[in-house]
């Protein structure tokens, strides 16, 4: 059960213990041994003690209700359209410009709409504003 | 007979709960005041909602926005239409637009990185969409981000008390004096006298049954159980928004990873939502732009939904990520890595031989939050006070600026340490108060007992109540009959303790039942629906003329109040 501490890798210096949200460790620095996991079904797998560990000796097990059964991933070839949409993903997440827009090019009306600055045209298109309980009163 | 010893405490300005917003608030506290202290439930190195990561904040970033002329009005009246519904207090909104900023830069101060030398945007940020029409999110290195401000708030001069929970906030002549709480390693009583108070304990999570089955596979803070709303309004403070709900919360996997919302955020480049066919659900993250600052948000260009996609028999949904290059996954994995929860994601990915470019990731509905969509908690003026003096709240824990999350917890924060200082220096002498007499009663009356309820027990009660009667078919007589059983849970339990450890858990069962109790008696009171935040069989239509407003809920004399308040 989450999480487990190699004992052959731990150096007692009760980290895992100190930074636990979740407070699952028990561990007494004087006595020369690993944390013990009091508390396995209280883990919320934030992997604090795992990042935090020094000598890379603690580790996460799932217990059976939060396994990810795999499945096939769709990768494969990507095809012309995808290739496109992943370039400009790749530079929109990078925030890479190839054609930064110059000050003041764009119309306000059409506000922030990224994709042009992209390197993306766009037709724009404004919606009439709906929203529920749109802007009343406030 | 009280079997507890009682430790005293004594400061200028206390902040109870150590996550973005109380580190923040402690260290702008503490270099304004002379002595502050900094109390967690945990450890402030890894707890609450960015305990292990935040790759995200949004903001005004007059460089880009400016750019791309979008003023700093604009992005607060989309935020104000299209995330909040109108319903949000907006003087508040307006300032932690206006600073996210600042304190963004306050981050790179204290040694988190910001700037990146691939982006070609003014400042070598990383901008990105998230619930706004504009490019206002700032992608960066967080994962840390919590070791970072701890080690601030000690560089402060704030005092840390961890392991601590508070549970009341003491009070003197209808003033905030200070805070009481139970030591969850020591097991004492600890009573912290101070000049004011900034409660920022954030979210209640833990009050519906969990998508996975499992009590703390959540996607949020299972150690974040309401324990500063309850302590609010035990104290008399004013509540507002507790009816709200979000339905769905969001779409994870297990629970096990935080960024449900495909395309935005932390699954890109490479990330797509596809239905069991492989038809491409939600788009990557560059095509959301096509919302329009005063349009509807449509939801990410492709007119379908994964619930459209469930109902329509072509489930389950995924996350496919396993196209683009290598260095589009490497992007991917970093950004992952520095969102909360990813570095445990990641990690089982690996130990269960699991990785993005082979497998694509089901994703679920999961159970309904008060999250940040939602926005319960204490009214708060233009400085962060409650409606009891001396007593302030930031983040998550504040009421009625839906969606101000990360950048709500910071600004907020920091306001509020601000307007505690000053109340603090105009103030002589700590005085001491009342309010921890509950307390003491309720830890002595388990200590006292041999056998008994395991606190287990209760909190699956508390998700059966909360999820039979406050999800589906939400309606004036299932509400009452939702306060009758948590009423009758409250009277009826035995709760039993062996260790400081589960006394604090049935401390946290005790918040829960009282957020839970708060929550059906606004229900009941708000007689409409709203939005998807609040449906309501009996009441499914929207009547803005007589609530258009928030509700607020407090305590007089033992007695419960409702006033509503213009937004």
């Amino acid at each position: 059960m989450p999480p487990v501490i190699d004992e052959k890798l731990c150096n007692f210096c009760g980290i895992c213990y100190n930074v636990c949200p979740q407070d699952v460790f028990s561990f007494d620095k004087k006595r020369k041994q690993a944390p013990a996991v009091t508390y396995p079904r209280e883990c919320w797998y934030c992997g604090a003690c795992v990042v935090d560990c020094p000598r890379g000796a603690v580790s996460l097990t799932l217990p059976l209700p939060l396994h990810i059964v795999p499945s096939p991933a769709l990768y494969g070839s990507p095809g012309p359209e995808e290739e496109e949409a992943l370039r400009l993903a790749a530079d929109f997440s990078r925030s890479i410009e190839r054609n930064p827009p110059e000050s003041g090019e764009r119309k306000a009306s059409n506000g922030c709409d990224g994709r042009k600055a992209a390197g993306h045209d766009t037709g724009g298109g404004n919606d009439t504003a709906s929203g529920r309980g749109g802007g009343k009163g406030s | 007979m009280n079997n507890i010893e009682i430790r005293e405490h004594s400061c200028d300005v206390c902040v109870v709960g150590g996550g973005l917003a109380g580190c923040m608030a402690a260290i702008r506290a503490a270099e304004l005041n002379d002595s502050v202290v900094l109390v967690d439930k945990s450890n402030p190195e890894r707890s609450g909602c960015a305990g292990t990561g935040l790759d995200h904040i949004w903001g005004y970033f007059p460089e880009v926005q400016g750019r791309e002329e979008v003023s700093l009005e604009q992005m607060v009246e989309d935020h104000t239409r299209n995330v909040a519904q109108g319903l949000v207090n907006r003087r508040m909104l307006h300032y932690i637009a206006a600073t996210s900023y600042d304190r963004i830069l306050d981050l790179e101060r204290f040694g988190a990185r910001i700037r990146f030398e691939d982006s070609t945007l003014p400042g070598k940020l990383r901008l990105q969409y998230q619930m706004h029409a504009c490019r206002n999110t700032l992608h960066f290195e967080g994962r840390d981000i919590k070791r970072i401000l701890t080690t601030a708030v000690r560089k402060s001069g704030a005092r840390i008390l961890d392991r601590m929970m508070v549970t009341e906030v003491l009070t003197r002549d209808g003033e905030a004096v200070g805070v009481a709480g139970y030591g969850t390693r020591d097991g004492k009583i600890h009573r912290i006298r101070a000049k004011a108070v900034i409660m920022t304990t954030g979210r209640v999570n833990r009050l519906y049954k969990p998508y996975p089955g499992l009590t703390f596979a959540i996607r949020m803070p299972p150690a974040l159980t309401g324990d500063g709303k309850a302590a609010i309004f035990r104290a008399g403070a004013e509540l507002i928004n507790m009816e709200f709900l979000s339905i769905p919360g969001r779409w994870s996997s297990r629970n096990l990873i935080r960024g449900g919302g495909l395309p935005t955020g932390s699954y890109q480049p490479p990330g797509v939502g596809v239905n069991a066919l492989g038809e491409v659900i939600r788009r990557r993250n560059h095509e959301v732009g096509s919302k329009t600052v005063y349009g509807t948000a449509k939801t990410f260009a492709t007119g379908r939904s994964f619930q459209g996609e469930l109902e329509a028999g072509r489930g389950p949904i995924y996350a496919d990520m396993s196209w683009g290059s290598e260095e589009d996954q490497r992007y991917m994995l970093w950004a992952i890595e520095n969102e909360g929860l990813g570095p445990g994601f990641l990690h089982i990915m690996e130990r269960y031989g699991l990785d993005f470019r082979r497998h694509k990731i089901e994703l679920w509905p999961i159970e309904p939050e008060h999250s940040a969509a939602a926005a319960g908690g204490p009214i708060v003026d233009e400085t962060c006070q409650t409606t009891l003096p001396a007593l302030y709240a930031a983040g998550d824990e504040v009421g009625g600026v839906p969606g101000s999350v990360a950048p709500g917890a910071f600004t907020m924060g920091y306001l509020a340490a601000e307007s505690a200082a000053k109340r603090a220096g105009g103030t002589g002498t700590v005085a001491d108060g009342q309010g921890e007499e509950e307390l003491l009663d309720f830890c002595n009356e388990i200590l006292n007992r041999s056998g008994g309820d395991p606190w287990e027990d209760a909190q699956a009660a508390i998700h059966n109540h909360m999820s039979d009667y406050n999800i589906q078919n939400r309606s004036e007589t299932m509400a009452r009959r939702g306060l009758e059983c948590l009423e009758y849970l409250k009277n009826t339990m035995r709760l039993t303790a062996a260790s400081p450890h589960e006394l604090t858990h049935c401390l946290e069962i005790r918040n829960l039942i009282e957020c839970g109790r708060i929550i059906f008696r606004s229900t009941i009171e708000r007689k409409e629906s709203r939005g998807k935040i609040f449906q309501r069989k009996d009441y499914p239509e929207q009547d803005d003329a007589n609530w258009f407003c928030f509700l607020g809920q407090r305590l007089e004399n033992g007695r419960v109040r409702f006033q509503k308040h213009a937004p």
